[in-house]
């Protein structure tokens, strides 16, 4: 797709006092919109000097950034002899690394375990080893990607994150990892470290995925759908590595997260959303099931941890329509609209649309598939007949509105997300 | 002196709040606390601290200090918090309540 293609699609004719439904959000503060995101801090020559004079560490960095650049996405054949970028180019099978970072904000932190060491001993270590391994298992066994960048990427993590970090997340590059409540007392903690999970960590490794497929803007519609792919992929990689069809899946995102403390299950439950936890400290998950509960919220960018739980759940009743293992249809149906047709200002209406066309053309048209998929999004409100609205706002497309989106973002729009 | 916290966001998508009035808490504390504010300088801190895209579960901060005739306001990114406002955010967070 090209992308100024997506952002003109997205930019709609609104009632006053409505931003574009393409810009970001208000709550967001626009003081720093336009500008070009993080990586091209250093610019493209400065990167391609380090990558060929740098120490190996230095070197390694910077074609980890020059690979993700956007400038530079379609013209990695401009890179070829920088030194290093062969080896990756042509690794086979999975690379992984595991860091350190010795509970400090450095990343990566101190090399702990490379491909192929023997485990650690460190549980946090050998978690993101092994789950990593296994998201990216999950990829190229099924859905044959060569890992997050489907150019053989290494998957580097580091764990032991900061002090007290109650968080996992993709940097754009790479996965971090706290420790969760490991500095208080163990009579107040109420997360562990946040690689216990198996579908955090490949919740955390699609966000890299979308990031270099649909590109999802991490606001609003698009982004509660950026949310829910993460959920997806991240609870399809445990029911494999389980070995559990849809049946026999429990669907809870980050099992085993809470301590014994809570009064909950997981963060998430995509078989039933809003009932993942309702616990004395950390309030009740709050999670639609359905478009009719949609949250419009001005924190968390417009509530995107929020409501995931509607596309999470029309998921899970695909899945349990079909029944099976979740991830050879349903998953399918998901992974080929994440790598060639959701765009990223795409909202639900979009993603029920695409995904049932694709049932379509995967399976044939009124296939059973086909006919899932109408039910997963009927089940949350949502027609797989319906018009974009514009990640989640009403309008339609405008010409002015689409040129102020260009020029907004001539380069056809913000990064879906740095992950 | 006022300080009113929130933290959103992060993989599980809960809020943090703390609302903490110096006078109080203990002498120590309350030390311990508006040192945190001076040392990060917050009064000077822009209003809005924006990474340049909203990264995927990052925490957002927003924090209002109240101290005699002034107030001020700062909404931050994880990923655009200064070194100098980091203890202070820390801090914060380890007073607040969930939910």
């Amino acid at each position: 797709m090209t992308v100024s293609t997506a952002g003109m699609r997205s930019a709609g004719m609104r009632p006053a006092g409505m931003r574009p439904a393409g810009m970001r959000p208000a709550y967001m503060r626009s003081a720093c919109m336009p500008q070009h995101h993080v990586h091209c801090f250093i610019p493209p020559h400065m990167l391609k000097e380090i990558a060929e004079r740098g120490s190996p560490a230095q070197r390694d960095r910077a074609l980890k950034t020059l690979l993700v650049s956007e400038q530079l996405r379609g013209q990695r054949e401009a890179l070829t002899g920088l030194p290093g970028l062969a080896t990756r180019a042509l690794a086979v099978g999975k690379q992984r690394n595991v860091y350190d970072a010795e509970n400090g904000s450095t990343l990566p932190g101190r090399l702990v375990r490379a491909e192929d060491a023997a485990a650690t001993g460190d549980l946090a270590v050998d978690e993101a080893y092994d789950g990593s391994g296994a998201t990216y298992d999950l990829y190229h066994d099924v859905y044959e990607r060569n890992s997050i960048d489907n150019a053989g990427m290494r998957l580097d993590s580091s764990v032991h994150y900061q002090q007290g970090y109650d968080n996992a997340f993709w940097d754009g590059q790479q996965m971090v990892y706290g420790d969760g409540d490991e500095d208080l007392p163990e009579t107040e903690r109420l997360f562990n470290r946040f690689t216990i999970a198996l579908d955090i960590i490949a919740h955390e490794l699609t966000h890299g995925v979308t990031q270099y497929e649909a590109k999802l803007a991490y606001w609003d519609q698009s982004g509660a759908l950026n949310e829910s792919i993460s959920d997806v992929f991240g609870s399809l990689v445990r029911q494999r590595a389980l070995g559990q069809t849809a049946a026999e899946a429990d669907w809870i995102i980050g099992a085993g997260l809470f301590t014994p403390r809570v009064n909950g299950v997981g963060i998430r439950s995509m078989k039933a959303p809003g009932t993942a936890y309702d616990d004395p400290v950390l309030g009740k998950d709050p999670q639609p099931a359905h478009m009719r509960d949609y949250k419009q919220v001005d924190y968390d960018n417009g509530g995107v941890h929020i409501n995931s739980g509607i596309p999470n759940h029309a998921f899970y009743v695909v899945a349990r329509e079909l029944g099976g293992n979740a991830w050879e249809k349903a998953g399918r149906i998901w992974y080929v609209a994440l790598r060639d047709r959701l765009e990223a200002r795409s909202d639900f209406a979009a993603a029920a649309r695409i995904t049932h066309s694709l049932a379509g053309e995967l399976f044939g048209a009124g296939s059973l598939e086909q006919q899932a998929v109408r039910t997963g999004w009927t089940e949350v409100g949502i027609s797989v007949e319906g018009g974009d609205t514009g990640n989640g706002k009403a309008g339609c497309l405008g010409a002015p509105a689409a040129a102020l989106a260009t020029l907004l973002w001539p380069l056809g729009g913000p990064r879906g997300q740095v992950g | 002196m006022r300080i009113e916290f929130e933290r959103f966001g992060g993989f599980a998508g809960m809020r943090l709040r703390a609302t903490v009035q110096t006078e109080t808490l203990p002498a120590a504390q309350a030390q311990e606390i508006e040192a945190l504010v001076v040392a990060a300088d917050f009064f000077d801190v822009p209003p809005n601290l924006s990474a340049p895209q909203p990264a995927a579960d990052r925490f957002q901060y927003e924090v209002t200090v109240t101290d005699g005739e002034r107030c001020h306001t700062v909404r931050a990114d994880e990923t655009a918090v200064p070194v100098t406002l980091q203890p202070l955010l820390r801090r914060l967070t380890r007073m607040a309540t969930r939910n």
